[in-house]
């Protein structure tokens, strides 16, 4: 499902999308998600240093699979959805138990407070829905997590 | 707190350990079960976050804080009962913020008079960075006293 807003940004499209990696919660804005993958193709060409890959309009984007803590693992879920995100020349694709999307108007984002920034983190601000805490990310920071990631190794 | 004669919160912080704040940075002691939000990568002494009257509070956990870097911290387990209290202090903007404090058992408070300076506990140089003076409490023992916005408002 390719996303529509690259189409024809309306005023009414949500602002975010969230994943859920387990308990976390994580937020990519909506302009930022190439592609919903319910039931991906994952493929092994191009998968680099991913899991796997999928091919996105005739574009290779590895897959990634990130559990709750955000550390790098091995394998492959079955049947979970992919999301396709996409910023510039950077695009990877991650794996997630669930994936919505978010009316930015039901958010309050408040920047990450300064005791808990670390140079390690894709987490930049952090949003109450209610009474709910998501944490809101970006292709771009995301993209440097992976980085460090691959260095570091996979967890089996 | 620098005057004689004034009024401080001790903070239990376990292992014998406590730390002061003045009087009136005492906001709230949370009585009840909280859920906390884990933030994947951030500092391990700072990691989780809730929600209080509409406001993200981070929460400080002042003992993982002095323990070494490289040693292995029990993650405060979710159908526990932490008991955090709630301080405010005043950024460099002179804008009112606040945070938790992760204790061990209820604060309680004590008198506080210039006689009782004395040094940082265990001679710990770590208490430099964290701490503006530090008091001896008949109670309590060594007390330091905690400078509330270097710790929320600095980095890492």
């Amino acid at each position: 499902m390719t996303n529509p807003a690259h189409k024809n940004s309306g005023d009414t499209a949500p602002a975010y999308v969230q994943l859920n990696l387990g308990k976390t919660r994580l937020l990519f804005p909506h302009t930022e998600v190439l592609s919903l993958e319910a039931i991906p193709e994952i493929g092994t060409t191009g998968a680099g240093s991913g899991i796997g890959a999928v091919n996105l309009n005739e574009t290779v984007l590895p897959v990634y699979n990130f559990d709750e803590q955000l550390q790098l693992r091995g394998g492959t879920q079955d049947s979970r959805p992919c999301v396709c995100l996409g910023a510039g020349r950077t695009a990877f694709a991650l794996l997630c138990d669930k994936v919505e999307t978010v009316e930015g108007a039901t958010l309050q984002i408040v920047e990450l407070p300064a005791c808990m920034r670390s140079a390690n983190t894709p987490v930049q601000s952090l949003a109450l829905q209610g009474t709910r805490i998501l944490c809101v990310s970006s292709v771009e920071r995301f993209a440097g997590l992976i980085d460090v990631s691959r260095k570091d190794g996979v967890k089996p | 707190m620098t005057g004689s004669g004034c009024k401080a919160w001790m903070l239990p912080l376990g292992e014998g350990r406590h730390a002061a704040i003045g009087e009136y940075e005492m906001v709230h002691i949370i009585p009840e079960w909280v859920r906390l939000q884990a933030v994947p990568l951030c500092p391990v002494y700072c990691h989780k976050v809730f929600s209080w009257q509409g406001q993200l509070i981070p929460v400080f956990d002042l003992q993982a804080w002095l323990r070494p870097q490289d040693s292995v911290v029990a993650d405060t387990a979710q159908d526990a009962t932490p008991i955090i209290c709630i301080v405010a202090y005043e950024d460099e903007n002179r804008n009112v913020g606040y945070g938790g404090m992760l204790l061990s058992a209820l604060p309680f408070r004590t008198g506080v008079s210039d006689d009782r300076l004395c040094g940082f506990p265990d001679d710990d140089d770590r208490w430099n960075t964290i701490a503006v003076s530090c008091f001896s409490d008949p109670v309590g023992g060594p007390a330091p006293v905690l400078d509330l916005p270097h710790i929320f408002c600095s980095s890492p």
